[in-house]
């Protein structure tokens, strides 16, 4: 006899079946992974950050590789919320899987228009990254401005209906305040951690290496700040906390959801291993069934600090 | 998409380039231009694939030839015989969507092939060889030793080295000559691509590297410009290429 595991968990209104999203920016807008698996088997899929007009981007180059890790300074490049909604949306809907927009605004008012024209369509939450190191308005700027967060929480709350993620990063100030301050606005869940700025340079010609100077750190390097980060604002906060950074594996995830997050989102994994968010969801359902552990709630926050 | 296949040599050809056979199966196609992406590690570091051009198919092999240059180059030059090797491909566009059989007819085609560009282009000449079309290769490398002679058979060929150790002495593009009945094919050095560029002819094709995150359109970071009207688009060499109409990219 098998008892069936429970993988379902809960973000703001959304149900997922499982706790594995994808991190934005790092699944494009799902589509180039249909070769790969089945994309209803994810938890959700969050998109590359969309604002309201296309964004052109950072100069190249626009990566570079450093040990167990990586920086990026794409600069936010995207086709604008419209044409997702127009070109990419009809054929992601067809999928079981909740999608979530990651949104970006360089104003204020921006991500309010954003988040309205999501709201009529099958989109089922937004994460509004307020974190990103790589562009010079919007992500930092308004990082550690909590009339800012406010303002953009509010007046997105005014219309849009559905859930609302705020992805925060250790960049700036203090992340347990602004987790807790998020909860106050109205938050639905926090998602961390954005990438943490960093840079390389080139000893032969003595230049940065990324054109934009500073990039974002992403990959295993990050791992032990980003679990330290969930395990720090998830005893401070009520809301769902998504785990961020460095995920390569069930076990890295398991960490995550020990340390107090209610569900991890894998980025970088996606481009070394394509399946690694299905390899996740595997590892974990058979983690629990080997334990007899029938519900991935109750793994939940459970660290032993004593 | 994603495939294990068995090394069947990873030869040392010289100080830094080497030529690794894949054993891959019947079912496998790829086209010249393609590339692979190479999972060249079992941990963290180098953390990303690499990827290489296809330098040469046959049924249920493939080849590459590479430059070691640093540590991901170093890690696959130190696998052996009967290994796996975990790669994702092929990806990318090839130079034979930008070919025309009956434009062949009436023009002469030029490859012309700079450094490790060789590979790429390569795989084009035998593709052509096989059907029969006629072509002329140029070919460039520092030296004497960078150039490989011994998988250009039945090609007409220029070669130029930088020290004129082989062929001519200089920069391969300075050898050829263009006219309105010219189609080029080129992969190499950034560098020789603008160079390129303003050489004459009917039409011309660029196979470009980049450097890639994902090899899968959704990181980003391997985009070039392309001129859109007075202004240009970042667009992405993994996905829209590696072959691009070369006068419409903006080489800086
Ligand atoms: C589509 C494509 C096809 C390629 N085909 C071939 C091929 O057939 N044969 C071959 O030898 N090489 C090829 N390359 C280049 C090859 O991928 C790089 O040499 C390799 O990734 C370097 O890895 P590394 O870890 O050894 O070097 P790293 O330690 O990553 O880098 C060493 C130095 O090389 C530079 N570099 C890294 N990646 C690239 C790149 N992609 N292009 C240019 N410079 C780079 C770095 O900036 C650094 O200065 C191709 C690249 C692309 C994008
Ligand atoms: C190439 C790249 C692009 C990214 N783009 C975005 C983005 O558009 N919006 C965003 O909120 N985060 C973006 N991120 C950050 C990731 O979503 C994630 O927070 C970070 O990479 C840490 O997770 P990882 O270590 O699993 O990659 C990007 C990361 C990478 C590597
Ligand atoms: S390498 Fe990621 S988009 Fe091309």
């Amino acid at each position: 006899m098998t008892n069936k595991i429970n993988t379902q968990i809960k973000i703001g209104k959304l149900k997922l079946k499982n706790p594995v999203m994808t991190a934005s920016g790092t699944f494009g807008y799902g589509l180039e992974f249909e070769k790969f698996f089945d994309l209803s088997k994810l938890g959700a899929i969050v998109t590359k950050g969309l604002s309201l007009e296309p964004v052109k981007g950072n100069a190249p180059q626009r990566i570079v590789e450093t040990p167990a890790g990586m920086l990026n300074a794409i600069g936010l490049q995207n086709i604008g919320v419209k044409n997702f909604i127009s070109e990419k949306l009809p054929f992601l809907k067809k999928y079981k899987t909740p999608i979530i927009v990651n949104v970006y605004g360089r104003r204020i008012e921006e991500y309010i228009e954003v988040a309205n024209i999501l709201n009529d369509t099958e989109v089922e939450g937004i994460e509004l990254n307020i974190s990103c190191p790589n562009v010079k308005k919007g992500g930092l700027q308004f990082a550690a401005d909590k009339k800012a967060v406010e303002k953009i929480i509010n007046g997105i709350r005014k219309k849009y209906k559905k859930t609302i993620i705020v992805k925060l990063s250790p960049n700036t100030g203090n992340i347990e305040d602004m987790a807790i301050h998020c909860e106050r606005c109205g938050a639905d869940a926090v998602s961390l951690i954005n990438t943490i700025i960093g840079m390389a340079i080139d000893i032969k010609t003595r230049k940065p290496i990324l054109a934009n100077i500073f990039g974002g750190l992403s990959g295993p390097a990050i791992k032990p700040v980003a679990l330290a980060s969930v395990f720090k604002v998830a005893r401070k906060v009520k809301i769902p906390v998504i785990g961020i950074g460095g995920i390569m594996n069930y076990k890295d995830a398991l960490e995550f959801l020990i340390a107090g997050a209610t569900a991890v989102q894998i980025g970088t994994a996606n481009f070394i291993d394509p399946l690694t968010c299905i390899k996740v969801i595997k590892g974990l359902h058979d983690y629990l069934k080997e334990n007899k552990i029938y519900d991935i709630n109750k793994i939940i926050g459970t660290i032993k600090t004593e | 998409m994603i495939n294990n296949g068995k090394v069947i040599f990873n030869t040392k050809l010289n100080d830094t380039i080497y030529y690794l056979r894949i054993k891959v199966p019947i079912s496998f196609k790829v086209q010249p231009g393609q590339f692979i992406n190479i999972k060249v590690s079992d941990d963290y570091v180098p953390l990303l694939r690499r990827p290489f051009s296809v330098f040469n198919y046959e049924k249920g092999f493939i080849d590459i030839l590479y430059k070691v240059i640093g540590d991901g180059t170093k890690k696959l030059s130190q696998k052996k015989k009967e290994d796996i090797l975990d790669f994702i491909g092929p990806v990318g566009n090839s130079y034979v969507d930008f070919f025309s059989e009956d434009e062949s007819k009436e023009k002469n085609i030029y490859l012309v092939a700079g450094g490790t560009g060789f590979a790429s282009i390569h795989f084009f000449a035998k593709w052509l060889l096989n059907k029969k079309i006629k072509f002329k290769l140029f070919y460039g490398a520092k030296n004497k030793k960078e150039i490989f002679q011994r998988f250009c058979k039945n090609f007409d060929m220029v070669i130029a080295t930088d020290d004129g150790s082989l062929g001519n002495k200089g920069m391969i593009t300075s050898f050829i000559k263009g006219n309105r009945e010219t189609i080029i094919f080129c992969c190499g050095p950034q560098s020789m691509l603008k160079t390129i560029q303003s050489i004459r002819a009917y039409k011309k094709f660029a196979s470009f590297e980049s450097y890639m995150g994902c090899a899968n359109g959704v990181c980003l970071s391997c985009v070039i410009k392309i001129k859109n009207g007075k202004d240009f688009d970042y667009v992405r060499v993994c996905k829209e290429g590696t072959v691009f109409d070369l006068d419409d990219v903006i080489i800086i």
